[in-house]
Protein backbone atom coordinates (compact mmCIF):
# COMPACT_ATOMS: atom_id res chain seq x y z
CA UNK A 1 0.00 0.00 0.00
CA UNK A 2 2.79 2.39 0.92
CA UNK A 3 4.56 1.81 -2.42
CA UNK A 4 1.28 2.34 -4.23
CA UNK A 5 0.89 5.74 -2.55
CA UNK A 6 4.42 6.79 -3.46
CA UNK A 7 3.10 7.43 -6.92
CA UNK A 8 1.04 10.27 -5.47
CA UNK A 9 3.95 12.10 -3.88
CA UNK A 10 5.36 15.14 -5.64
CA UNK A 11 8.84 14.67 -7.02
CA UNK A 12 10.71 17.91 -7.78
CA UNK A 13 12.03 18.43 -11.28
CA UNK A 14 12.28 20.89 -14.15
CA UNK A 15 11.06 18.79 -17.07
CA UNK A 16 8.56 19.88 -19.71
CA UNK A 17 5.89 17.95 -17.86
CA UNK A 18 6.73 19.67 -14.59
CA UNK A 19 6.39 23.06 -16.22
CA UNK A 20 3.12 22.22 -17.91
CA UNK A 21 0.06 23.96 -16.50
CA UNK A 22 -1.41 21.68 -13.80
CA UNK A 23 -4.87 22.00 -15.34
CA UNK A 24 -3.54 20.50 -18.56
CA UNK A 25 -1.87 17.72 -16.62
CA UNK A 26 -5.13 17.10 -14.82
CA UNK A 27 -6.86 16.75 -18.17
CA UNK A 28 -4.16 14.41 -19.52
CA UNK A 29 -4.50 12.16 -16.49
CA UNK A 30 -8.28 12.26 -16.78
CA UNK A 31 -8.07 11.33 -20.47
CA UNK A 32 -5.87 8.35 -19.64
CA UNK A 33 -8.24 7.35 -16.87
CA UNK A 34 -11.36 7.57 -19.02
CA UNK A 35 -9.72 5.77 -21.93
CA UNK A 36 -8.65 2.91 -19.71
CA UNK A 37 -12.20 2.68 -18.40
CA UNK A 38 -13.80 2.75 -21.87
CA UNK A 39 -11.87 -0.15 -23.30
CA UNK A 40 -11.37 -3.66 -22.08
CA UNK A 41 -9.22 -4.53 -25.09
CA UNK A 42 -5.68 -5.41 -24.18
CA UNK A 43 -4.27 -3.48 -27.15
CA UNK A 44 -5.81 -0.17 -25.99
CA UNK A 45 -4.82 -0.77 -22.38
CA UNK A 46 -1.27 -1.41 -23.55
CA UNK A 47 -1.33 1.84 -25.48
CA UNK A 48 -2.52 3.75 -22.40
CA UNK A 49 0.19 2.19 -20.27
CA UNK A 50 2.77 3.00 -22.94
CA UNK A 51 1.69 6.66 -22.99
CA UNK A 52 1.84 6.79 -19.19
CA UNK A 53 5.30 5.28 -19.25
CA UNK A 54 6.55 7.71 -21.90
CA UNK A 55 5.16 10.73 -20.04
CA UNK A 56 6.72 9.66 -16.78
CA UNK A 57 10.01 8.95 -18.55
CA UNK A 58 10.03 12.47 -20.01
CA UNK A 59 9.37 13.95 -16.58
CA UNK A 60 12.08 11.80 -15.00
CA UNK A 61 9.65 10.15 -12.61
CA UNK A 62 9.60 6.73 -14.26
CA UNK A 63 11.06 5.06 -11.18
CA UNK A 64 8.29 6.32 -8.94
CA UNK A 65 5.70 5.49 -11.56
CA UNK A 66 7.06 1.95 -11.82
CA UNK A 67 6.83 1.69 -8.04
CA UNK A 68 3.14 2.51 -8.24
CA UNK A 69 2.67 -0.25 -10.78
CA UNK A 70 4.72 -2.62 -8.66
CA UNK A 71 2.76 -1.67 -5.55
CA UNK A 72 -0.46 -2.34 -7.44
CA UNK A 73 0.57 -5.86 -8.45
CA UNK A 74 -0.93 -7.72 -5.45
CA UNK A 75 -4.22 -5.93 -6.08
CA UNK A 76 -4.02 -6.75 -9.80
CA UNK A 77 -3.41 -10.43 -9.10
CA UNK A 78 -6.28 -10.48 -6.63
CA UNK A 79 -8.65 -8.94 -9.21
CA UNK A 80 -7.54 -11.48 -11.78
CA UNK A 81 -8.12 -14.43 -9.46
CA UNK A 82 -11.49 -13.18 -8.28
CA UNK A 83 -12.66 -12.52 -11.82
CA UNK A 84 -11.44 -15.87 -12.96
CA UNK A 85 -13.01 -17.81 -10.10
CA UNK A 86 -16.35 -16.03 -10.16
CA UNK A 87 -16.70 -16.27 -13.92
CA UNK A 88 -15.57 -19.89 -14.07
CA UNK A 89 -17.90 -20.82 -11.25
CA UNK A 90 -20.93 -19.24 -12.88
CA UNK A 91 -20.07 -20.69 -16.32
CA UNK A 92 -19.20 -24.09 -14.94
CA UNK A 93 -16.03 -24.54 -16.98
CA UNK A 94 -12.53 -24.03 -15.65
CA UNK A 95 -10.32 -23.82 -18.71
CA UNK A 96 -12.27 -21.52 -21.01
CA UNK A 97 -9.67 -19.30 -22.75
CA UNK A 98 -12.17 -16.46 -23.17
CA UNK A 99 -12.71 -16.35 -19.41
CA UNK A 100 -8.99 -16.22 -18.84
CA UNK A 101 -8.71 -13.42 -21.40
CA UNK A 102 -11.48 -11.31 -19.89
CA UNK A 103 -10.12 -11.78 -16.38
CA UNK A 104 -6.66 -10.83 -17.53
CA UNK A 105 -7.91 -7.79 -19.44
CA UNK A 106 -9.82 -6.55 -16.40
CA UNK A 107 -6.82 -6.91 -14.13
CA UNK A 108 -4.46 -5.41 -16.71
CA UNK A 109 -6.76 -2.43 -17.12
CA UNK A 110 -6.44 -1.78 -13.40
CA UNK A 111 -2.75 -0.98 -13.88
CA UNK A 112 -3.50 1.70 -16.46
CA UNK A 113 -6.29 2.99 -14.24
CA UNK A 114 -4.27 3.23 -11.02
CA UNK A 115 -1.19 4.72 -12.68
CA UNK A 116 -3.07 7.35 -14.69
CA UNK A 117 -3.07 10.01 -11.98
CA UNK A 118 0.55 9.44 -10.99
CA UNK A 119 1.56 11.70 -13.89
CA UNK A 120 -0.43 14.53 -12.35
CA UNK A 121 0.55 14.03 -8.73
CA UNK A 122 4.21 13.23 -9.35
CA UNK A 123 4.89 16.44 -11.23
CA UNK A 124 2.59 18.97 -9.56
CA UNK A 125 3.74 20.90 -6.47
CA UNK A 126 1.27 21.15 -3.58
CA UNK A 127 1.18 24.89 -4.26
CA UNK A 128 0.14 24.34 -7.87
CA UNK A 129 -2.50 21.93 -6.61
CA UNK A 130 -3.92 24.72 -4.47
CA UNK A 131 -3.83 27.16 -7.38
CA UNK A 132 -5.56 24.60 -9.58
CA UNK A 133 -8.36 24.31 -7.05
CA UNK A 134 -8.72 28.09 -7.01
CA UNK A 135 -8.83 28.18 -10.79
CA UNK A 136 -11.48 25.48 -10.82
CA UNK A 137 -13.64 27.99 -8.91
CA UNK A 138 -13.57 26.06 -5.70
CA UNK A 139 -14.21 28.59 -2.87
CA UNK A 140 -10.99 29.75 -1.22
CA UNK A 141 -12.07 28.42 2.18
CA UNK A 142 -11.93 24.90 0.75
CA UNK A 143 -8.67 25.24 -1.11
CA UNK A 144 -7.24 26.86 2.03
CA UNK A 145 -8.34 23.81 4.02
CA UNK A 146 -6.65 21.60 1.46
CA UNK A 147 -3.38 23.57 1.56
CA UNK A 148 -3.48 23.55 5.37
CA UNK A 149 -3.85 19.79 5.32
CA UNK A 150 -0.67 19.53 3.27
CA UNK A 151 1.03 22.10 5.47
CA UNK A 152 0.19 20.52 8.82
CA UNK A 153 0.20 16.79 8.13
CA UNK A 154 4.00 16.48 8.56
CA UNK A 155 3.82 18.54 11.76
CA UNK A 156 1.14 16.28 13.20
CA UNK A 157 3.12 13.22 12.12
CA UNK A 158 6.12 14.55 14.00
CA UNK A 159 3.96 15.20 17.03
CA UNK A 160 2.56 11.67 16.86
CA UNK A 161 6.10 10.30 16.88
CA UNK A 162 7.01 12.43 19.91
CA UNK A 163 3.95 11.29 21.84
CA UNK A 164 4.59 7.65 20.96
CA UNK A 165 8.18 7.97 22.14
CA UNK A 166 7.06 9.70 25.32
CA UNK A 167 4.48 7.02 26.12
CA UNK A 168 6.90 4.22 25.25
CA UNK A 169 9.45 5.67 27.63
CA UNK A 170 6.72 5.46 30.29
CA UNK A 171 6.38 1.76 29.63
CA UNK A 172 3.57 1.65 27.09
CA UNK A 173 4.01 -1.32 24.76
CA UNK A 174 2.53 -0.50 21.39
CA UNK A 175 3.62 -3.52 19.39
CA UNK A 176 2.49 -6.41 21.54
CA UNK A 177 -0.68 -8.40 22.00
CA UNK A 178 -3.56 -9.23 19.69
CA UNK A 179 -5.03 -6.63 17.32
CA UNK A 180 -7.80 -5.57 19.70
CA UNK A 181 -5.36 -5.06 22.54
CA UNK A 182 -3.06 -3.11 20.24
CA UNK A 183 -5.80 -0.74 19.20
CA UNK A 184 -6.68 -0.15 22.84
CA UNK A 185 -3.05 0.59 23.60
CA UNK A 186 -3.14 3.46 21.14
CA UNK A 187 -5.65 5.37 23.26
CA UNK A 188 -2.94 6.99 25.43
CA UNK A 189 -1.30 8.13 22.21
CA UNK A 190 -4.41 9.41 20.49
CA UNK A 191 -5.83 11.41 23.39
CA UNK A 192 -2.83 13.75 23.74
CA UNK A 193 -2.58 13.97 19.96
CA UNK A 194 -6.17 15.15 19.65
CA UNK A 195 -5.87 17.54 22.59
CA UNK A 196 -2.74 19.06 21.03
CA UNK A 197 -4.39 19.34 17.65
CA UNK A 198 -7.34 21.18 19.19
CA UNK A 199 -5.04 23.53 21.04
CA UNK A 200 -3.09 24.13 17.84
CA UNK A 201 -6.27 24.84 15.92
CA UNK A 202 -7.08 27.61 18.39
CA UNK A 203 -3.68 29.18 17.88
CA UNK A 204 -4.08 28.88 14.13
CA UNK A 205 -7.45 30.60 14.27
CA UNK A 206 -5.88 33.42 16.24
CA UNK A 207 -3.07 33.80 13.70
CA UNK A 208 -5.57 33.73 10.83
CA UNK A 209 -7.52 36.50 12.54
CA UNK A 210 -4.38 38.59 12.88
CA UNK A 211 -3.56 37.98 9.22
CA UNK A 212 -6.97 39.25 8.14
CA UNK A 213 -8.31 35.93 6.85
CA UNK A 214 -11.65 36.53 5.21
CA UNK A 215 -11.33 40.30 5.55
CA UNK A 216 -12.09 41.05 1.92
CA UNK A 217 -14.92 39.67 -0.16
CA UNK A 218 -12.68 39.59 -3.16
CA UNK A 219 -9.38 37.99 -2.25
CA UNK A 220 -6.47 38.59 -4.59
CA UNK A 221 -3.78 36.05 -5.46
CA UNK A 222 -0.13 36.90 -5.87
CA UNK A 223 0.63 33.90 -8.05
CA UNK A 224 -1.92 32.62 -10.52
CA UNK A 225 -1.83 29.98 -13.20
CA UNK A 226 -1.41 31.32 -16.72
CA UNK A 227 -1.72 29.22 -19.86
CA UNK A 228 1.28 29.47 -22.21
CA UNK A 229 1.36 28.36 -25.89
CA UNK A 230 2.92 25.07 -24.80
CA UNK A 231 0.01 24.53 -22.41
CA UNK A 232 -2.52 25.14 -25.15
CA UNK A 233 -0.73 22.58 -27.32
CA UNK A 234 -0.92 20.05 -24.50
CA UNK A 235 -4.55 20.91 -23.91
CA UNK A 236 -5.40 20.41 -27.60
CA UNK A 237 -3.58 17.08 -27.73
CA UNK A 238 -5.34 15.80 -24.62
CA UNK A 239 -8.79 16.93 -25.82
CA UNK A 240 -8.24 15.39 -29.21
CA UNK A 241 -7.16 12.05 -27.74
CA UNK A 242 -10.14 12.05 -25.42
CA UNK A 243 -12.55 12.81 -28.26
CA UNK A 244 -10.96 10.13 -30.42
CA UNK A 245 -11.18 7.57 -27.64
CA UNK A 246 -14.86 8.28 -27.06
CA UNK A 247 -15.69 8.40 -30.78
CA UNK A 248 -13.90 5.15 -31.57
CA UNK A 249 -15.54 3.40 -28.66
CA UNK A 250 -19.12 4.35 -29.46
CA UNK A 251 -19.25 4.97 -33.20
CA UNK A 252 -16.69 2.65 -34.77
CA UNK A 253 -16.90 -1.08 -35.04
CA UNK A 254 -13.50 -2.01 -33.73
CA UNK A 255 -12.13 -5.44 -33.77
CA UNK A 256 -9.20 -5.30 -31.45
CA UNK A 257 -7.54 -8.11 -29.57
CA UNK B 1 7.07 54.48 9.17
CA UNK B 2 8.66 57.39 10.94
CA UNK B 3 12.21 57.55 12.03
CA UNK B 4 12.66 57.37 15.79
CA UNK B 5 14.83 59.86 17.62
CA UNK B 6 18.21 58.68 18.81
CA UNK B 7 18.95 57.83 22.41
CA UNK B 8 16.74 54.91 23.24
CA UNK B 9 17.17 55.20 26.98
CA UNK B 10 15.02 58.08 28.08
CA UNK B 11 11.81 56.33 29.06
CA UNK B 12 8.79 57.30 27.02
CA UNK B 13 9.48 59.90 24.37
CA UNK B 14 8.20 63.32 25.22
CA UNK B 15 6.22 65.06 22.55
CA UNK B 16 5.86 62.01 20.31
CA UNK B 17 2.30 61.06 19.46
CA UNK B 18 0.68 58.21 21.39
CA UNK B 19 -0.04 55.18 19.21
CA UNK B 20 -1.56 53.14 21.99
CA UNK B 21 -3.60 54.45 24.90
CA UNK B 22 -5.02 52.19 27.56
CA UNK B 23 -7.39 53.56 30.21
CA UNK B 24 -8.40 51.58 33.30
CA UNK B 25 -8.41 48.31 31.44
CA UNK B 26 -9.57 45.19 33.28
CA UNK B 27 -10.27 41.84 31.69
CA UNK B 28 -11.46 38.45 32.86
CA UNK B 29 -11.61 35.47 30.50
CA UNK B 30 -14.96 33.75 30.15
CA UNK B 31 -15.19 30.95 32.68
CA UNK B 32 -12.32 32.24 34.76
CA UNK B 33 -12.66 33.45 38.36
CA UNK B 34 -9.79 35.92 38.45
CA UNK B 35 -9.16 39.00 36.44
CA UNK B 36 -6.20 38.49 34.11
CA UNK B 37 -5.71 42.25 33.88
CA UNK B 38 -6.53 44.67 36.67
CA UNK B 39 -7.00 48.36 36.09
CA UNK B 40 -4.23 48.96 33.61
CA UNK B 41 -3.46 52.41 32.32
CA UNK B 42 -0.61 53.10 29.95
CA UNK B 43 0.45 54.99 26.91
CA UNK B 44 2.90 53.97 24.21
CA UNK B 45 4.46 56.65 22.04
CA UNK B 46 5.52 56.28 18.45
CA UNK B 47 9.05 54.87 18.24
CA UNK B 48 8.99 53.35 21.73
CA UNK B 49 10.67 50.02 22.34
CA UNK B 50 8.81 48.45 25.23
CA UNK B 51 9.93 45.24 26.91
CA UNK B 52 7.22 43.46 28.83
CA UNK B 53 8.53 41.19 31.58
CA UNK B 54 7.10 39.10 34.36
CA UNK B 55 6.60 35.48 35.28
CA UNK B 56 4.46 33.21 33.14
CA UNK B 57 0.78 33.80 33.72
CA UNK B 58 1.22 37.40 34.91
CA UNK B 59 -0.92 38.80 32.10
CA UNK B 60 1.64 39.70 29.44
CA UNK B 61 -0.05 37.70 26.69
CA UNK B 62 -3.48 38.97 27.72
CA UNK B 63 -2.28 42.58 27.61
CA UNK B 64 -0.81 42.07 24.13
CA UNK B 65 -4.08 40.49 22.97
CA UNK B 66 -5.90 43.59 24.22
CA UNK B 67 -3.57 45.89 22.32
CA UNK B 68 -4.50 44.54 18.90
CA UNK B 69 -8.15 43.81 19.55
CA UNK B 70 -7.99 40.01 19.78
CA UNK B 71 -9.56 40.80 23.13
CA UNK B 72 -12.48 41.55 23.09
CA UNK B 73 -13.12 40.58 19.45
CA UNK B 74 -11.79 37.00 19.48
CA UNK B 75 -11.75 36.10 23.17
CA UNK B 76 -14.86 36.46 25.24
CA UNK B 77 -14.95 37.73 28.78
CA UNK B 78 -15.59 40.74 31.02
CA UNK B 79 -13.96 43.75 29.47
CA UNK B 80 -13.95 47.15 31.08
CA UNK B 81 -11.99 50.29 30.36
CA UNK B 82 -10.83 51.43 26.98
CA UNK B 83 -8.02 50.65 24.54
CA UNK B 84 -7.23 53.05 21.71
CA UNK B 85 -4.96 51.95 18.87
CA UNK B 86 -4.05 54.90 16.64
CA UNK B 87 -7.13 56.60 17.99
CA UNK B 88 -9.46 53.68 17.24
CA UNK B 89 -11.42 52.01 20.01
CA UNK B 90 -10.70 48.25 19.89
CA UNK B 91 -14.28 47.45 20.86
CA UNK B 92 -15.70 49.22 17.83
CA UNK B 93 -13.11 48.41 15.17
CA UNK B 94 -13.09 45.11 13.26
CA UNK B 95 -9.97 42.94 13.80
CA UNK B 96 -8.73 43.18 10.22
CA UNK B 97 -8.51 46.97 10.51
CA UNK B 98 -6.75 46.78 13.88
CA UNK B 99 -4.33 44.16 12.59
CA UNK B 100 -3.06 46.63 10.04
CA UNK B 101 -2.26 49.08 12.83
CA UNK B 102 -0.98 46.73 15.53
CA UNK B 103 0.50 43.55 14.09
CA UNK B 104 0.97 40.57 16.35
CA UNK B 105 3.58 37.81 16.24
CA UNK B 106 3.02 34.74 18.42
CA UNK B 107 5.22 32.25 20.24
CA UNK B 108 5.05 29.24 18.01
CA UNK B 109 6.22 30.03 14.48
CA UNK B 110 4.74 26.82 13.07
CA UNK B 111 1.23 27.94 13.90
CA UNK B 112 1.57 31.25 12.07
CA UNK B 113 2.66 30.03 8.67
CA UNK B 114 -0.07 28.76 6.38
CA UNK B 115 1.33 28.71 2.89
CA UNK B 116 3.72 26.32 1.22
CA UNK B 117 6.39 28.86 0.35
CA UNK B 118 7.95 31.81 2.17
CA UNK B 119 6.82 34.27 -0.45
CA UNK B 120 3.24 33.03 -0.31
CA UNK B 121 3.30 33.27 3.47
CA UNK B 122 4.41 36.89 3.46
CA UNK B 123 1.80 37.66 0.82
CA UNK B 124 -0.97 35.82 2.71
CA UNK B 125 -2.39 38.75 4.75
CA UNK B 126 -2.15 41.10 1.77
CA UNK B 127 -4.03 38.64 -0.42
CA UNK B 128 -6.66 38.36 2.29
CA UNK B 129 -7.04 42.14 2.25
CA UNK B 130 -7.59 42.01 -1.51
CA UNK B 131 -4.73 44.36 -2.41
CA UNK B 132 -3.74 44.61 -6.07
CA UNK B 133 -0.99 42.25 -7.18
CA UNK B 134 1.65 44.93 -7.88
CA UNK B 135 1.26 46.34 -4.37
CA UNK B 136 1.57 42.87 -2.86
CA UNK B 137 4.70 42.12 -4.84
CA UNK B 138 6.31 45.38 -3.80
CA UNK B 139 5.46 44.94 -0.13
CA UNK B 140 6.60 41.32 -0.03
CA UNK B 141 9.92 42.45 -1.50
CA UNK B 142 10.20 45.20 1.08
CA UNK B 143 9.34 42.97 4.05
CA UNK B 144 11.71 40.18 2.99
CA UNK B 145 14.53 42.68 2.61
CA UNK B 146 13.82 44.30 5.97
CA UNK B 147 14.43 40.99 7.72
CA UNK B 148 17.22 39.93 5.39
CA UNK B 149 15.49 36.78 4.21
CA UNK B 150 15.22 37.45 0.46
CA UNK B 151 17.17 34.26 -0.22
CA UNK B 152 14.49 32.17 1.50
CA UNK B 153 11.74 33.36 -0.84
CA UNK B 154 11.10 30.06 -2.61
CA UNK B 155 11.72 27.74 0.32
CA UNK B 156 8.94 25.74 1.88
CA UNK B 157 8.26 26.15 5.61
CA UNK B 158 9.48 22.58 6.16
CA UNK B 159 12.97 23.53 5.09
CA UNK B 160 13.34 26.42 7.55
CA UNK B 161 14.84 26.53 11.03
CA UNK B 162 12.75 27.85 13.92
CA UNK B 163 14.48 31.23 13.80
CA UNK B 164 13.96 31.56 10.06
CA UNK B 165 10.29 30.64 10.44
CA UNK B 166 9.84 33.31 13.09
CA UNK B 167 11.46 35.87 10.78
CA UNK B 168 9.03 34.88 8.04
CA UNK B 169 6.16 35.30 10.49
CA UNK B 170 7.40 38.79 11.37
CA UNK B 171 7.86 39.69 7.68
CA UNK B 172 4.32 38.61 6.91
CA UNK B 173 2.98 40.89 9.65
CA UNK B 174 5.25 43.78 8.63
CA UNK B 175 4.02 43.50 5.05
CA UNK B 176 0.76 45.01 6.32
CA UNK B 177 2.83 48.06 7.34
CA UNK B 178 1.56 48.27 10.91
CA UNK B 179 2.32 51.21 13.22
CA UNK B 180 3.08 48.91 16.14
CA UNK B 181 4.64 45.46 16.21
CA UNK B 182 3.55 43.28 19.12
CA UNK B 183 5.61 40.18 19.85
CA UNK B 184 4.59 37.54 22.36
CA UNK B 185 7.70 35.67 23.51
CA UNK B 186 8.94 35.20 19.95
CA UNK B 187 12.16 33.44 20.98
CA UNK B 188 10.73 30.90 23.40
CA UNK B 189 11.20 27.95 21.05
CA UNK B 190 14.56 29.06 19.67
CA UNK B 191 18.14 28.14 20.53
CA UNK B 192 20.35 30.95 21.90
CA UNK B 193 22.05 31.74 18.59
CA UNK B 194 18.78 32.00 16.61
CA UNK B 195 17.24 33.98 19.47
CA UNK B 196 20.04 36.51 19.29
CA UNK B 197 19.77 36.81 15.53
CA UNK B 198 16.00 37.32 15.80
CA UNK B 199 16.30 39.93 18.55
CA UNK B 200 18.99 41.76 16.56
CA UNK B 201 16.54 41.99 13.65
CA UNK B 202 13.83 43.32 15.93
CA UNK B 203 16.18 45.92 17.41
CA UNK B 204 17.12 46.98 13.88
CA UNK B 205 13.44 47.47 13.00
CA UNK B 206 13.11 49.90 15.87
CA UNK B 207 16.39 51.72 15.22
CA UNK B 208 16.32 52.02 11.46
CA UNK B 209 12.62 52.10 10.68
CA UNK B 210 11.46 53.74 13.88
CA UNK B 211 8.88 51.01 14.29
CA UNK B 212 7.11 50.98 17.64
CA UNK B 213 7.73 47.66 19.33
CA UNK B 214 6.16 45.97 22.33
CA UNK B 215 7.75 42.64 23.10
CA UNK B 216 7.19 40.21 25.94
CA UNK B 217 10.34 38.25 26.58
CA UNK B 218 12.30 36.31 29.15
CA UNK B 219 15.68 36.92 27.52
CA UNK B 220 16.20 40.42 28.90
CA UNK B 221 19.94 40.31 28.46
CA UNK B 222 19.70 40.83 24.72
CA UNK B 223 16.89 43.36 24.78
CA UNK B 224 17.43 45.77 27.66
CA UNK B 225 20.40 47.67 26.20
CA UNK B 226 18.14 48.70 23.31
CA UNK B 227 14.80 49.11 25.05
CA UNK B 228 13.36 52.49 25.86
CA UNK B 229 10.99 51.10 28.48
CA UNK B 230 10.83 48.11 30.74
CA UNK B 231 7.38 47.21 31.95
CA UNK B 232 7.14 44.64 34.72
CA UNK B 233 3.85 42.90 35.30
CA UNK B 234 2.68 40.87 38.25
CA UNK B 235 -0.70 39.23 38.74
CA UNK B 236 -2.46 41.37 36.17
CA UNK B 237 -0.97 44.69 37.21
CA UNK B 238 1.91 46.78 35.96
CA UNK B 239 4.33 47.12 38.87
CA UNK B 240 7.16 48.98 37.13
CA UNK B 241 7.13 51.06 33.99
CA UNK B 242 10.14 53.21 33.29
CA UNK B 243 13.43 53.21 31.43
CA UNK B 244 15.22 49.89 32.03
CA UNK B 245 18.01 51.31 34.18
CA UNK B 246 15.71 52.98 36.67
CA UNK B 247 13.66 49.80 36.95
CA UNK B 248 16.77 47.70 37.59
CA UNK B 249 18.04 50.18 40.15
CA UNK B 250 14.72 50.64 41.80
CA UNK B 251 13.37 47.25 42.66
CA UNK B 252 13.93 43.65 43.44
CA UNK B 253 12.95 42.11 40.14
CA UNK B 254 13.75 38.58 41.23
CA UNK B 255 10.59 38.65 43.31
CA UNK B 256 8.65 39.03 40.07
CA UNK B 257 10.28 36.04 38.42
CA UNK B 258 12.61 38.06 36.26
CA UNK B 259 16.24 37.14 35.68
CA UNK B 260 18.43 40.23 35.44
CA UNK B 261 21.15 40.45 32.83
CA UNK B 262 24.29 38.95 34.35
CA UNK B 263 26.26 42.21 34.16
CA UNK B 264 23.53 44.11 36.03
CA UNK B 265 23.33 41.39 38.64
CA UNK B 266 27.06 41.46 39.33
CA UNK B 267 27.05 45.26 39.53
CA UNK B 268 24.19 45.21 42.01
CA UNK B 269 26.00 42.66 44.11
CA UNK B 270 29.18 44.74 44.09
CA UNK B 271 27.21 47.80 45.21
CA UNK B 272 25.53 45.81 47.94
CA UNK B 273 28.83 44.58 49.34
CA UNK B 274 30.20 48.09 49.44
CA UNK B 275 33.89 48.74 49.01
CA UNK B 276 35.94 50.88 46.73
CA UNK B 277 34.29 49.92 43.41
CA UNK B 278 30.83 51.35 42.98
CA UNK B 279 28.50 51.49 40.00
CA UNK B 280 26.57 54.76 39.98
CA UNK B 281 24.65 53.51 36.98
CA UNK B 282 23.68 49.85 36.85
CA UNK B 283 25.10 48.50 33.58
CA UNK B 284 22.59 46.87 31.22
CA UNK B 285 25.12 45.02 29.12
CA UNK B 286 28.54 43.46 29.44
CA UNK B 287 29.97 46.32 27.38
CA UNK B 288 28.73 48.92 29.82
CA UNK B 289 30.06 46.86 32.68
CA UNK B 290 33.52 46.61 31.13
CA UNK B 291 33.52 50.32 30.37
CA UNK B 292 32.79 51.16 33.99
CA UNK B 293 35.51 48.85 35.29
CA UNK B 294 37.99 50.35 32.81
CA UNK B 295 37.05 53.81 34.00
CA UNK B 296 37.67 52.73 37.56
CA UNK B 297 41.10 51.35 36.82
CA UNK B 298 42.19 54.38 34.83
Amino acid sequence: MATLLQGLQFQPGASVIHRLDPRVKLLISTTLLITSLLYLEVAVTSLVIAVELILSAISGTAKRWAKTVYGALPLVILIFLMNYLVRSFSEGSYCDPSIIYVSFATAYRLIAFLASFSIFFLTTTPEELGMTLTKLRIPYTYSFAFISAIRFTPILAEELQTIMDAQRSRGLELDRGNPIKRVRRYIPVLVPLIVNALRRSYELAEAMEVKCFGASEKRTFLRELRMKPRDYAGLAAALLSLALAIYARFFLELNLP
Amino acid sequence: MRRAGEGASGGSRLGAEAVIKVDNLSFRYLGSEDYALKDITLEVKRGDFVVLAGRSGCGKTTLLRCLNGLIPNFYEGDFSGRVLVCGMDTRETPPHILSQKAGMVFQNPDNQLFALSVEADVAFPLENLGLPREVILERVEWALKLLGIEDLRDRSPFELSGGQKQKVAIASILAMKPDVLLLDEPTSSLDPASAKSLIDSIVELNRREGLTIIISEHRLELLLPHASRLMVMDRGRIVYDSDPRSVLEGGDLLAYGIALPRASEVARYVNLRGGCLRFEKIPLSVDEFVERVRGFIA
